[in-house]
């Protein structure tokens, strides 16, 4: 099989379609969620409702050098790490364990879109990086709703590997 | 005639970095009818080596990418010391046909790919009791 990494980074309806592939296979998968992708003014109405954002970021070294980042309203956060753990935790959960749980989902999605577009190449993933925003990246990605909440996912490559 | 011998509970050992994954694979086992003794946990693969001087385990479930000591260099470590009776089982989330023969060549011979459901946990420790395929 080839790798189909950097046909996918030159083309982004292509890039968008695996990105939505990936997030939907981890939430089927592990999270007992549904995952579709989201027109632009849809996502804009139910971000605006939203109070709080996690992202994270995860950095990957390979056929290529970049990093795969998802930011995710916080709500959704805390329901999905409820679902990924299947049992809800006394009282609510604590940063630490949403930032962890936030991590692993960028890991698994970023794993998984990895695999997926070159399925015969070493990749290495960093350990995730996770912070709190107040609002969506502003930058381009791929806009899904997993659950109907709004979820932003994107990839900036650093250089392609000669 | 005599009648096979009860399989002992198993001793797993997890190891990952994200504590949130170790819960969740503890539940998915915990799901299993397999019977199970002790669950120990890691961070780490320089931790999990802690565990495993201290500790009879009979497998070991560990991530790849890992701070300190990665699952690649733990299970070099596993085979330098001549621990090639543990049941080794990689769970990551990379799949690719690259990272699978690299584990391979390392004595892993069950390999969950992340994201995965509970019951694929069930198929992994069904395999490791006697008489399982690994």
């Amino acid at each position: 099989m080839t790798c189909s990494l950097h046909a996918c980074l030159a083309d982004p309806a292509e890039l968008q379609r695996q990105l939505c592939a990936a997030v939907a296979n981890v939430a089927e998968q592990s999270l007992f969620a549904f995952a579709e992708p989201c027109a632009q003014a849809d996502f804009d109405e139910r971000a605006a409702a939203v109070d709080g954002w996690v992202r994270a970021r995860v950095a990957f070294r390979g056929a290529a050098d970049g990093a795969l980042s998802c930011a995710l309203a916080e709500p959704l956060a805390r329901e999905l790490l409820v679902a990924f753990l299947g049992e809800s935790p006394d009282g609510e959960p604590a940063d630490a364990a949403l930032f962890d749980f936030a991590g692993e989902l960028a890991n698994m999605v970023c794993g998984d879109w990895l695999t997926h577009a070159c399925p015969d190449t070493l990749f290495a993933l960093q350990r995730p990086e996770v912070s709190r925003l107040a609002a969506p990246p502003g930058e381009p990605g791929t806009l899904i709703l997993v659950n109907e909440a709004p979820v932003w996912c994107g990839v900036h490559v650093d250089k392609a590997a000669a | 005639m005599t009648s096979d011998p009860s399989p002992h509970p198993l001793r797993l050992l997890i190891v990952d970095d994200s504590a949130m994954m170790r819960v969740m694979i503890k539940r998915a086992v915990s799901l299993c009818d397999v019977p199970v003794g002790a669950i120990f946990e890691a961070g780490n693969g320089a931790e999990a080596l802690t565990v495993l001087e201290r500790e009879s385990i009979d497998a070991v479930f560990t991530d790849i990418n890992m701070p300190v000591m990665t699952g690649p260099e733990l299970l070099r470590e596993i085979l330098q010391r001549g621990w090639t009776n543990l049941v080794r089982v990689i769970i990551s989330t990379d799949g690719s046909a690259a990272r699978r023969a690299e584990m391979h060549d390392l004595g892993v011979r069950l390999y969950v790919e992340k994201p995965f459901p509970p019951e694929v946990v069930r198929d992994v420790l069904t395999a490791c009791v006697p008489g399982g395929s690994c």
